[in-house]
């Protein structure tokens, strides 16, 4: 039988052994960490299938490629080659007439079939009871949003006119996939039938048409369309389209990854720990094996089978807790997905099965590898031992570290502060500890209990230093899944609170603000926002025309388009100036210019620069002063471009506000329309429980992948605590033997482990507001503020999970006779 | 320079301790040969060198000069792993302070050596070892719940589980009352008996001594017959 056989044998007959407990840290903690990362991985695999399907509602397609130029039909052979089902949606601004009324609307030529993804909601007048479309508008008849119904005081059956067609008005539609971007279009809206397209005369030369065409299908297919999509063509997904849903989503997945690197991070911990305990223990067999004549080989290959062995029964273990966790998120998150989830996909669980690797080498290598030299002299000279190789198993060590983060979090960003924060935190709790166990020597000694406690404590110095370590660790493991996110969820949830404005009101006219106010005031809303809006046409920038501007086909269309242009004296607590300085008060008249980030970015502004543009036929030159990042999921108006009150003229200006209306009181907005006409209503009540609910699931489905970091971090308590155990058995045994009674010696263990776990509590308490703190500025964009009471908490989980521990650990030690212990552990 | 009748052979081995600054000399040009099927005791006064000594011949640790050969291998000239080889199936132990693996019940301590030797067997053989040590009833136990003699008779049954060319006993009644010493050495002997096993035992017992073939006393470094 050659050697690696007979040492996978070996391993297996090891196993088959009652499992050493010091193995219960390395098992646990690996199919804890494998779960976590099964968990989320399965589950986002669903997630990112349904997206495309669902959030699809978001663009009524999976994909929604545009030109400027009409949808060939080489496009559509494509697509259907590729089993895709597409649909041709043209989109322009005209202007339809009702009898004597004219307006300017979005006009959107559709085919049957759209939209493919998500569902258009129509209803029979303004306010009534909406139901599913269920197609398109027939030939002749045309759907209008409520926006252009109250416009235009249209009535069922009314007649439209779209260039050279006579449309009746048969529905308003209430929900249309695709149409979120609402201040993109602050026209009003129109659908109607493609098939007359042509007849309308309205593609004539000079109209400005947007040509799209609305892809579903499987994710590969798409992807190939859009490898083999001419340049000329922007194709979009519903994510890139989906800002406000996206980012919550977005936030939600980056805490399931920092749940799953926390559990991973705790696990490397009790793997750690584990192993440490493990490799003391194995020396004393790896001696005897070798003095009966095994080699170095053998007992290497034995090592590694057997780890081989326990991985692969830790991810057994783990894929199974992980499919269930995965089947739970999934439960929790499907009524967000209108068709449910798909199943998942395989390839989910790479992320879980590259975890077993570095966390064995990266944390069990060193001590096992020491383990595994132990020199066969041992079974004689029983202080011999090989010494962990400290340097190589901090190297494994880090390199575990960072492997383990980029497999997790793939963003430089996080990885980057879990890393240094990690690092920060270990600094920190070694310097509290320290710090902490001198403070000890101060500590009034009454009591013999506890005097014999704290000199226990004292006196195993460095080995109560990493206790410490390790207890701080896990403390701060589940501080951080309980008490900070909860906190950073709340403070997220806080950004979206629950009289965040469901109605936007805009078109209202200068010469109408004084009866609007009045109106307003009389019914319950004194003090509304009002804010001025312009159109402004880019006409050059530092005193480049535009047209000459050297950009792509999708910045040209951008910039021809009317700006909204608004002026303010005051910075939105939504915005945040990211260079130069906004105005101050008395800045009134000032030639200067706020730009949004994107849009910097987007004309390569810098401060300074000289943007001129046209406001109603009258020139305006303003200068770039600061450039602004805004929240633009904080449901208030923002704009693109903001100058001091006083510059832009206001002739021409139309003011927007909005406002939260709780539903009961719906019945106001018909009041409001009856009372100005051509005010337009926003509705984004629906958009905004979307949101609600993304949110509140979404927190609930981080707590749940938190489960599994705070067993773990139960996990590394138990591993720590079991570290010392050895040691402490010969010391009772040696302290009963000379005749210290049992009580004594518990309440001298009480002292210890009450102070070990309180001191350890307090001090992850202190690393927990911090990181806290840290991860609410940096990665969630939600503030955490001072949160004193996690070092009470810190304090007391430490001291009763230390004393719990301790006791489920040592109950039996103090009733074992005393020379069973001696006998047992001699010579260790 | 050995032949099929010498198991063990010495010649002219020097061991050092460095304590602190200087070093100690334990063996000093120290030689010895046994012949196969012999039975040595090996005295001498505490710290005198007898365990250190055993370590050279088992090949569990190196001299500092001389030449060692163990059933025609020569130690000396081995690395660890070679030195592994050259004990392999060949050498069993008995030490005085049992070195049973706690976690494992006497029958695993037993069959640990025979599963090494890739023994097919290795639970029948245990079991069977064990019981003439007279432990046949005791073989789920585990080390703790033995008596001192009972522990050194598991010991013993690991050590003749896989019958060796020699066994080496450090103080193998050392720790045990004359009664279950007497045993002990009843037993160690009649495997020496029955298959020919060389013995080499450190022993400070006179008993013990008095039922071996050759008496060695360590002195001042080297073996005095
Ligand atoms: N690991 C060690 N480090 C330093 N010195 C050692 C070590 N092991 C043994 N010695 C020293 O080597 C000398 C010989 O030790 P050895 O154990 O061989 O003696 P011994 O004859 O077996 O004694 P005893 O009868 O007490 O077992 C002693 O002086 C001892 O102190
Ligand atoms: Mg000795």
């Amino acid at each position: 039988m050659s050697e690696p056989v007979a040492a996978a044998r070996y391993a297996l007959r090891r196993l088959r052994r009652r499992p050493p407990r010091e193995l219960t840290g390395l098992l646990g903690g690996l199919a804890l960490a494998v779960a976590a990362a099964a968990a989320v991985g399965l589950f986002a695999s669903r997630v990112a299938g349904a997206l495309g399907a669902d959030t699809g509602a978001v663009l009524g397609a999976d994909l929604r490629v545009t030109g400027v130029a009409p949808i060939g039909t080489d496009l559509l052979q494509r697509a259907s080659a590729l089993r895709l089902s597409a649909v041709r949606l043209d989109r322009f601004p005209s202007v339809v007439a009702h009898g004597e009324r004219f307006h300017l609307a979005t006009v959107e030529a559709v085919e049957s079939g759209y939209p493919l993804r998500g569902q258009l909601l129509i209803a029979d007048a303004p306010f009534a009871a909406p139901h599913p479309a269920g197609g398109v508008p027939p030939p002749g008849q045309v759907w209008v949003d409520a926006a252009l119904w109250t416009a235009l005081q249209l009535s069922p059956g009314a007649v439209l006119e779209l260039g050279h067609l006579r449309l009746s008005v048969t529905a308003v539609i209430v929900q249309q996939p695709g149409a979120v971007g609402f201040f993109d279009t602050l026209a009003p809206r129109l659908l109607f039938n493609r098939a007359q397209l042509a007849a309308s005369g309205l593609l004539g030369p000079g109209s400005r048409v947007e040509y799209q065409l609305l892809l579903a299908g499987s994710p590969a297919a798409l992807q190939r369309f859009r490898r083999q999509l001419p340049p000329r063509l922007r194709a979009e997904t519903p994510r890139q389209a989906q800002r406000t849903l996206d980012r919550t989503l977005d936030r939600a997945a980056r805490l399931l990854r920092l749940a799953v690197l926390a559990t991973a991070l705790l696990a490397a911990a009790a793997v750690a720990l584990s192993a440490r305990a493990l490799g003391l223990a194995w020396r004393d067999e790896v001696a005897l094996v070798k003095t009966l004549g095994a080699r170095r080989r053998f007992v290497a290959a034995a090592l590694c089978a057997e780890l081989a062995l326990i991985a692969l029964l830790a991810i057994a273990i783990g894929l199974a807790l992980g499919a269930l966790g995965q089947a739970v998120l999934a439960h929790l998150v499907a009524p967000m997905f209108s068709r449910g989830l798909p199943p998942p996909q395989p390839a989910g669980l790479l992320p879980a099965l590259a975890l077993p690797l570095p966390l064995l080498l990266g944390f069990a290598g060193a001590p096992l590898w020491a383990a595994a030299q132990t020199p066969p002299l041992r079974v004689l000279q029983r202080t011999l031992a090989a010494a962990v190789p400290g340097r190589l198993a901090a190297a494994l060590a880090v390199a575990a570290v960072l492997a383990l983060l980029w497999q997790q979090t793939r963003e430089l960003r996080l990885a980057g502060i879990v890393l240094g924060g990690a690092l920060a935190t270990l600094a920190l709790l070694a310097a509290a500890a320290a710090a902490l166990l001198l403070a000890l020597r101060r500590l009034p000694r009454r009591g013999r209990g506890w005097r014999l406690g704290l000199v226990a404590l004292q006196r195993r110095g460095a080995a109560s230093l990493a206790q410490m370590l390790a207890i701080g660790i896990a403390l701060l493991g589940l501080l951080l899944v309980t008490q900070v996110r909860a906190g950073l969820v709340a403070a997220w949830q806080a950004r979206l609170p629950a009289d965040a404005s469901n109605l936007f009101l805009i078109n209202l006219q200068p010469p109408q603000l004084g009866d609007f106010r009045a109106f307003m005031a009389a019914h319950g809303y004194p003090r509304l926002d009002l804010q001025p809006m312009v159109r402004a046409r880019l006409l050059a920038i530092n005193g480049t025309d535009v047209r000459r501007l050297e950009t792509g086909a999708g910045t040209r269309r951008w910039i021809d388009r009317e700006f909204n242009l608004s002026w303010r004296a005051r910075l939105g607590a939504d915005n945040r100036v990211l260079s130069g300085r906004f105005w101050s008060a008395d800045s009134r008249g000032r030639p200067w210019l706020s730009v949004d980030r994107s849009m910097a970015q987007r004309l390569q502004l810098a401060l300074g620069d000289r943007l001129r543009f046209d406001v109603g036929g009258q020139p305006l030159e303003l200068r770039v002063t600061n450039i602004r990042e805004v929240r633009w999921d904080s449901f208030r108006p923002n704009f693109f471009l903001l100058a001091p009150p006083g510059v832009v003229p206001a002739a021409d200006a139309q003011w927007i506000t909005s406002l939260y209306l709780p539903p009961p009181r719906r019945d106001l907005l018909r009041e409001l329309v009856a009372q100005f006409p051509n005010l337009t209503v926003f509705d984004i009540d629906a958009i905004l429980q979307q949101v609600r609910q993304t949110l509140a699931r979404a927190s609930r489905a981080v707590a749940l992948v938190c489960g599994f970091a705070l067993a773990a971090g139960v996990l590394v308590l138990l591993a720590a605590l079991q570290a010392g155990r050895p040691e402490r058995a010969r010391e009772a045994a040696l302290l009963r033997a000379l005749g210290v009674s049992r009580a004594l010696l518990w309440r001298a263990w009480l002292a210890e482990f009450g102070v070990l776990g309180a001191a350890s509590g307090l001090v992850a308490g202190a690393a927990a507001q911090g990181l806290g703190w840290a991860l609410g500025r940096w990665v969630f964009e939600a503030p955490f503020g001072l949160h004193l009471e996690l070092l009470w908490q810190g304090a007391a989980a430490g001291a009763l999970l230390v004393l719990a521990a301790g006791w489920l650990g040592l109950r039996r030690l103090p009733s074992t006779p005393p020379r069973q212990v001696l006998d047992a552990t001699a010579g260790d | 320079m050995t032949s099929k009748d010498t198991v063990i052979v010495a010649e002219a081995v020097d061991k050092q301790i460095s304590s602190g600054g200087g070093s100690l000399a334990i063996l000093r040009r120290l030689s010895l040969s046994v012949a196969a099927g012999q039975s040595v005791a090996i005295l001498g006064r505490s710290g005198s060198g007898k365990t250190t000594l055993l370590s050279l011949l088992a090949g569990l640790d190196l001299p500092d000069a001389g030449r060692i050969w163990l059933d025609g291998s020569e130690l000396t000239a081995l690395d660890e792993d070679g030195r592994a080889s050259a004990r392999a199936g060949r050498v069993g132990f008995v030490f005085q302070s049992f070195q049973l693996l706690a976690g494992l019940s006497a029958l695993e301590n037993v069959m640990l050596p025979a599963e090494l030797a890739g023994a097919a067997d290795a639970r029948a053989r245990a079991a069977a070892v064990l019981s003439r040590v007279g432990l046949g009833d005791r073989l789920r136990h585990r080390p703790r719940q033995l008596s001192g003699g009972e522990q050194q008779r598991v010991a013993l049954a690991r050590a003749f589980v896989v019958p060796p060319r020699v066994l080496f006993a450090d103080e193998p009644t050392g720790n045990l009352d004359t009664a279950t010493a007497a045993e002990i050495i009843e037993q160690l002997f009649e495997f020496n008996r029955r298959d020919g096993t060389t013995l080499v035992l450190v022993t400070h017992d006179p008993h013990l001594a008095g039922r071996c073939q050759r008496t060695l006393l360590l002195e001042d470094g080297r073996l005095h017959e």
